[in-house]
């Protein structure tokens, strides 16, 4: 362990030793070499580091997105922060992050690779195995480590973090890292024997102590740690669910965490269950330590994995002064004008003031359950009334003393009933009269502008949809999926799609001419006759029945477009083109031409038929409008996040 | 081998590469240096090649090799014209990131 090369001294020797017995964590930020690095596509980086002494293989999460450059072989590195992972039956060491001291460097020492007693060749002589691994102890038998004299560290310190933390010293000064000040405080001894480190979880709740493990960002969570500490802000909280199946039996209440690097959801299940429940209340900051179970996130919250919360699971509150450092919920808050951007079903942020608010009522839905539901009129300042509509818990627990409150609301889903409005999406969250600035101008706005002449705006039936009825947005292969049209009433529906081909003969009929009488007229020997009104007609009046094939990514269908929508499309009447067909066919087929290749927004009318002994679905178009497809966007990357 | 689209916090990832990055221009100098604000609110600077400059608050799209230095030398632009939905692209960009098979 003397030092060979002046250099030795950048390096944190023993610290590769530490690793393999379980005494890492109270080196605080060690200084290694890169001696190779593998960088594997969407995997943690995997690295080959010295300490001047030994080599031996790290991970590092995150791909280096968080630093300036990217670390060269040969280079000096100072870790951050790190965790030491068991895996199988020995250590990993993971680095969360590093600063990088020296872009490239000499080899410094002579490395020899550490050996690890699991899956790989032993050499036997190696003297970190002479001594078993410890596990769950807390290294009181320190000699092994060539040297080290200043006998029964312990591995934190009692309320610091990682970042000021204890620094192992072997007996050799050469080791002390130039410039940190912590060089004395190695011989800090435990103070309180029953400290508890990491390697022995408190089962259960402990009473807000902090100990001394480092924070993580919850952005760095990931299955290559299993034992870490995350410091959060209950986001959302659901109710307590239980199932009963074949397997037995059981209960679980989940819930969102937040901290400033981003957010988890948590389940907890059973027994955990039963612990946490009251202990986690939403929007309040609680210190976890946890022995992680991570696994693919299938909620919408925004992060690669979600967690559960089991029997090793320890939760604390945060007493101490960190609370306001761990941020609330942020809102992404769309005003009630906007919400014609905003297509059927994509989830959005909404702050508005209750206008007024019905009771809470009890109906019977039409599966014969019951169930609570309550009407809101949210109103702000950009002059829109839009209803908002709450069911079960939330519907029952609004506070109905309080008139015209100012709410804010995470995960409101858009409908298109009665044009727009609003109810809450699985995972949303209200926080009323939030002390949150916007709220505050919320209310001031409120206050002294509105009244009761004040006029809002609403939203009609009509947006792109017919009176009201709620258009699904639905690709054409989901026609024949779901069957669309086999009921007794006729299905709509809306499709984005792209005209392919138009049908240039039959485009129309002869219809009769009377007012509001669009029947077949058929010619004889007094003229074009319509039975229905008894008349007879010198001409017919032309009317639409154009043919066209819709396509999209998923299919194509054919669609049949009547008089009104046709004239709108083509640009001429039917009669028009009857008259230009005569006269100019190449002209005619031109202008019919022009439609393929363009696209809308069409909302469809799907109804099945009986043709000839065969089963057809005929689709008719309802209405047409150009695409929006800032609205579309947004939809589709609202289902894409919960996806 | 495609272009990847990024946004200021991405660029770190790609030096030395070449990606495609949308924004909004800030400020354009005479001597080609453009500065963007990217798809995440985050800022670019640009050294323009092929063009003398732009007006400000256009959206554009730049393909460019990124520095060291975390600039990028453009080697071509497309204008977008100065309405867009930017915050629907930056999920994209995120997306495209995610799942670089589809893109």
């Amino acid at each position: 362990m003397g030092s060979n090369n002046t250099n030795t001294n950048l390096l944190t020797q023993g610290f590769v030793n530490a690793i393999y017995n379980n005494e890492a964590k109270s080196y605080s930020k060690p200084v290694v070499q890169l001696v190779r690095i593998k960088k594997i596509p969407n995997k943690p980086v995997k690295m080959l580091i010295s300490d001047g002494v030994e080599t031996t293989v790290a991970m590092m999460v995150n791909n280096f997105s968080e630093m300036q450059d990217e670390p060269q072989e040969s280079a000096v590195l100072r870790i951050e922060s790190f965790v030491i992972n068991s895996v199988q039956d020995s250590n990993l060491l993971v680095i969360l992050s590093m600063t990088i001291l020296q872009a490239q460097a000499e080899k410094i020492g002579n490395p020899t690779p550490h050996f690890r007693s699991a899956g790989q060749d032993r050499n036997g002589n190696n003297e970190a195995f002479a001594n078993q691994k410890m596990k769950n102890t807390n290294s009181m038998n320190s000699g092994q480590f060539g040297g080290s004299n200043m006998g029964n560290l312990n591995d934190t310190n009692n309320g610091q973090r990682s970042v000021g933390g204890v620094m192992k010293n072997n007996g050799n000064t050469n080791n002390m890292r130039p410039g940190n000040g912590n060089q004395n405080q190695f011989m800090q001894r435990n103070q309180s024997t029953n400290f508890n480190n990491s390697n022995q979880p408190l089962r259960g709740v402990s009473s807000g102590a902090n100990v001394g493990v480092p924070i993580f960002p919850i952005k760095s969570l990931s299955p290559y740690q299993n034992k870490w500490t995350i410091r959060a802000r209950v986001l959302q909280k659901s109710e307590m669910r239980s199932w009963k199946n074949a397997r037995g039996e059981g209960k679980l209440f989940s819930l969102t965490f937040k901290d400033e690097t981003g957010e988890i959801r948590a389940t907890a299940f059973n027994d955990a269950a039963t612990q946490f429940f009251d202990l986690l209340q939403e929007n309040q900051v609680t210190l976890s330590i946890n022995d992680l179970v991570l696994s693919d996130n299938s909620s919408s919250v925004d992060n690669e994995y979600e967690m559960s919360l089991d029997a090793s699971t320890t939760i604390t509150l945060c007493t101490d002064g960190t609370n306001a450092s761990v941020p609330g919920v942020e809102y992404n808050r769309v005003l009630l004008g906007e919400l014609g951007n905003y297509e059927k079903d994509t989830v959005i942020d909404i702050i508005a003031v209750v206008k007024s608010f019905g009771d809470s009522q009890t109906l019977i839905s039409k599966a014969q359950k019951e169930y609570v539901r309550r009407d809101l009129v949210l109103v702000d300042e950009s002059n829109y009334s839009v209803r908002f509509t709450l069911f079960g818990k939330q519907a029952e627990q609004y506070n109905g003393n309080e008139q015209n409150q100012v709410i804010a609301v995470k995960g409101v889903k858009v409908n298109d009933f009665g044009g727009r409005s609003l109810t809450m999406d699985f995972n949303g969250s209200i926080q009323s009269n939030p002390d949150l600035t916007i709220a505050h101008k919320l209310r001031g706005w409120f206050d002294s502008e509105v009244n009761e002449h004040t006029n809002f705006q609403t939203y009609s039936g009509d947006i792109g949809s017919g009176g009201g009825k709620t258009v699904e947005s639905k690709v054409i292969s989901q026609i024949t999926d779901e069957n669309l049209g086999s009921k007794d009433k006729p299905d709509y529906f809306q499709v984005h799609g792209t005209i392919s081909f138009v049908k240039m003969e039959n485009i129309s009929y002869t219809a009769c001419q009377s007012d509001g009488c669009n029947k077949k007229v058929t010619e004889d020997h007094s003229g074009w006759r319509c039975e229905k009104c008894d008349k007879s007609w010198p001409e017919p009046d032309y009317r639409y029945t154009l043919n066209v094939s819709v396509m999209d990514h998923t299919g194509n269908c054919w669609v049949s477009i009547f008089n009104e929508l046709g004239c709108q499309l083509v640009g001429k009447t039917a009669n028009e083109m009857v008259q230009l067909k005569d006269h100019n066919e190449a002209e005619y087929q031109a202008i019919l031409s022009k439609l393929i290749f363009q696209s809308f927004t069409m909302k469809l009318r799907a109804k099945q038929e009986n043709w000839q002994d065969e089963v057809k679905v005929k689709l008719t178009m309802a209405g047409v409008s150009p695409i929006n497809y800032e609205a579309e966007n947004k939809r589709l990357l609202s289902l894409i996040s919960r996806y | 081998m495609n272009t990847p689209r990024v946004n200021s916090e991405l660029i770190g990832n790609f030096k030395g590469k070449t990606v495609r990055i949308v924004g909004r221009v800030l400020s354009s100098m005479e001597d080609g240096t453009t500065i963007l604000e990217s798809s995440d609110g985050g800022q670019v600077k640009v050294k323009l090649t092929s063009t003398n400059g732009f007006q400000q608050d256009l959206y554009v799209e730049v393909i460019g090799k990124v520095e060291s230095d975390m600039s990028i030398i453009e080697s071509s632009t497309v204008e977008f014209g100065d309405a867009m939905d930017i915050d629907s692209y930056n999920k994209m960009v995120l997306l495209s990131l995610q799942f670089p098979d589809l893109f």
